[in-house]
């Protein structure tokens, strides 16, 4: 006994630890000074009384087994996470999250003669890492729930921008139709068109990116060619690179390659690509893409290369992040949300493939190497919706049910001059009284309508014998396939997303034989 | 050196009853069901270990490590690729680690599973072989396994046996594989060897079940 009391109390010397000695019938024989002191219990009170008379909850918190573990011959250790504490003691921190002193423990059995005498265990303190943890996982979860906001707001800020440069657009088509103003106007025109295509750029990526990011993306797979779709890419942008002093060398394989991938978004992958090379390459640079097919790996490799301002390390680390861009203080900078490549990333991996960013430094250049998973694909597409054809008379009168009243009178005056006779309502309620009495051969309607939304219209307008044969076309800001699942179950014979292409609307009145398709993103 | 049929099977069982016992003792710990398999058991010479640990593991690995001592004596490690160490504190703890890493709290957690792993086996070993073996506070270490497994070998001069069990941790539809190795003297693995035969042996004469 006065060995251990010596051993003990040089161990109070060594370090911070409860120090606990038993026999081997767990009899306490000794109980150093920073036991005394964080329990409470002095060294007079314990030694000589067993340990499951002064601590019962050992057996209730099934902690006795490690001391029986103890006597076998075992050394063990008990972690805090699993267990919380060995010995009850009050919290050496305060927080509300913490009843008692977190603690690691380790018991060894002492061994002499190859025969066990007692136990040793050692405590330590572990109660301000633990709220140090906890503190940090509270601000994790904030920051979690913060970033889950900025994505909400992103995704409505994405939707309510798009609303009004329906109109916009619109009205620039009016003033094509109507040839107003002269050379000067018609060049201011073309100005606009363009700022706004460059507008409605930047939120569909912005869209996009919130919709990826919410997992909200689902692809339209279909056979796709892929060396015709980056061949038709590269042949779009050759005039735009060209306009910035830059040459593009293209190198494809000259036979088809099919793969399973949505169209659209395989162009908007390499398109971005294409987009960023031209935004980081001063004139007279080069921009390389390639196509290779890697039969053994099935899969399809596609390489963006450009003699660019290149990245440093640091900023070759966040490419793909969104919001991050090249820094500015790079004489280039070309501004945009830094969105392009997250998004290019976040349409790779939802087809399955790869993406990685390779620079050797500034001044070096920058390359983009994709690679797609090449799968035997099955000849059937599965684009979910195929647009019907109109009716093979002639379409002569449309309804427009739409509450922006710009929207809605830009577009009376497009299809007019298409030829037909347009009505507009502003209301849902106002649009199914209005055809009831027009019976109009086409309603366009608005799915966000205030009252009686969208699809209550159509439910209305297939009831009644006035409306019933109309070919409902719905305009919605959403394209998810339950979104146009809802819209078929309400009766319309056509989903379009918003900002609707007024082109395709055109040929979609004007055809009643040709198909066309509405497109989810 | 490879065990004779009659041994390997005998091994395997005795393995398996430890690990048993080892997810039984997770499963209370975590109120969750583990289940605790043996894919695989070999042994070899101390000199060719990598080649069978890497079937396992590779690359960073987080390795627990035990010295025991009494009728057989030897080292035992739990190793796991530090990704699966971080997926199993991850499941075994329903929590989420943030960033790729395994904080102090973390590699307790490992240590205590492969302290119940390893105490289980050694003591499955001592009491069906009659044999008394104690062991010493768990280690954990985070290395390369090409740096541990050269390790074991600068280390021991004299001939060493490992004997080299895959370990697959399967919890709430995840599945972690790991290794254990318990590496032995060649006195203590004949030893060890004999010992099972004789259990095995009582086993088949119905003398233990």
């Amino acid at each position: 006994m006065e060995l251990t009391k010596t051993f003990l109390a040089n161990l109070d010397q060594i370090g911070a630890w409860g120090v606990l000695v038993t026999d081997a019938n767990l009899v306490v024989e000794g109980w150093n000074r920073w036991l005394e002191k964080h329990s409470g219990k002095v060294s007079s009170d314990v030694v000589g009384r067993r340990l499951s008379e002064i601590y019962p909850d050992l057996a209730i918190r099934n902690l006795d087994h490690y001391y029986r573990q103890a006597q076998d011959g075992q050394s063990v250790i008990l972690s805090q996470r699993f267990h919380q504490y060995l010995l009850p003691m009050p919290p050496t921190v305060s927080t509300p999250d913490l009843m008692h002193m977190q603690q690691t423990a380790r018991i060894s059995p002492i061994v002499q003669d190859g025969q066990v005498r007692g136990t040793l265990t050692l405590i330590e303190d572990v109660t301000e890492r633990v709220a140090t943890e906890l503190e940090l996982r509270k601000q994790a979860r904030q920051l979690e729930e913060a970033n889950r906001q900025k994505d909400d707001f992103l995704a409505m800020l994405a939707h309510e921008l798009r609303n009004p440069l329906a109109p916009i657009r619109n009205g620039m088509r009016v003033l094509d139709i109507i040839d107003s103003g002269g050379h000067e106007a018609a060049e201011t025109r073309k100005m606009i068109e363009r700022q706004v295509s460059h507008m409605a750029r930047l939120v569909d990526d912005l869209l996009d990116v919130s919709r990826i990011d919410r997992g909200k993306v689902r692809l339209v797979r279909g056979r796709c060619d892929i060396v015709g779709i980056v061949r038709q890419v590269a042949q779009d942008f050759r005039l735009i690179l060209s306009d910035s002093g830059l040459s593009l060398s293209v190198q494809l394989p000259a036979e088809p390659c099919w793969i399973m991938a949505d169209e659209i978004r395989l162009a908007q992958i390499v398109s971005n690509l294409l987009q960023n090379a031209n935004k980081f390459t001063n004139a007279g640079g080069r921009v390389d893409l390639a196509l290779q097919v890697l039969r053994d790996e099935k899969a399809i490799q596609i390489s963006v290369s450009d003699t660019g301002i290149g990245m440093t390390p640091e900023t070759l680390a966040n490419v793909f992040d969104a919001f991050s861009q090249a820094e500015s203080s790079l004489d280039r900078n070309e501004g945009g949300l830094g969105l392009g490549l997250a998004l290019v990333k976040g349409l790779i991996e939802l087809h399955g493939g790869t993406i990685k960013a390779l620079s050797s430094g500034i001044g070096n250049g920058s390359e983009f190497i994709v690679r797609l998973p090449l799968t035997d694909a099955p000849t059937e597409v599965d684009r979910p919706t195929a647009a019907q054809p109109l009716p093979q008379s002639a379409v002569r009168t449309v309804l427009v049910i739409e509450d922006n009243q710009d929207t809605a009178t830009t577009l009376k005056t497009l299809i007019k001059h298409l030829g037909f006779e347009v009505e507009i309502a502003l209301s849902g309620t106002e649009g199914v009284e209005l055809a009831r009495s027009m019976r109009p051969n086409v309603v366009l309607c608005d799915i966000g309508l205030p009252g009686l939304d969208g699809f209550a219209v159509a439910r209305e307008l297939r009831k009644s014998d006035a409306t019933r044969h109309a070919f409902l076309i719905a305009q919605s800001g959403y394209g998810q396939p339950e979104d146009i699942r809802r819209s078929k179950e309400a009766g319309f014979d056509l989903h379009l997303i918003k900002p609707v292409d007024f082109k395709e609307l055109a040929r979609i009145l004007k055809s009643s034989t040709s198909p066309t398709t509405d497109r989810p993103s | 050196m490879q065990l004779t049929e009659f041994q390997q099977d005998a091994v395997t069982e005795i393995i398996n009853i430890a690990f048993s016992r080892a997810g039984a003792s997770l499963s209370d710990l975590t109120r969750s069901r583990v289940d605790l398999e043996v894919p695989e058991v070999s042994v070899h010479s101390i000199a060719e270990i990598s080649t069978a640990v890497g079937k396992f593991v590779n690359g960073d690995v987080a390795t627990v490590h035990q010295v025991f001592g009494g009728g057989v004596s030897g080292d035992a490690f739990l190793l796991l690729n530090f990704d699966g160490a971080v997926q199993l504190v991850d499941i075994l703890t329903g929590s989420q680690t943030a960033g790729h890493t395994l904080s102090v709290s973390a590699r307790e957690v490992i240590t205590e599973v492969g302290n119940i792993l390893m105490n289980a086996c050694l003591g499955v070993f001592g009491n069906l072989l009659h044999m008394r073996v104690s062991f010493s506070v768990p280690r954990i270490s985070l290395d390369d396994l090409g740096v541990m497994v050269r390790s074991l070998i600068v280390d021991e001069k004299a001939l060493h046996h490992a004997l080299v069990v895959g370990a697959r941790f399967k919890m709430r539809g995840h599945e972690i594989t790991g290794c254990l190795i318990l590496v032995l003297g060649i006195s203590s693995f004949e030893l060890f060897l004999n010992s099972v035969e004789e259990w095995a042996a009582r086993s088949e004469a119905g003398e233990e079940s």
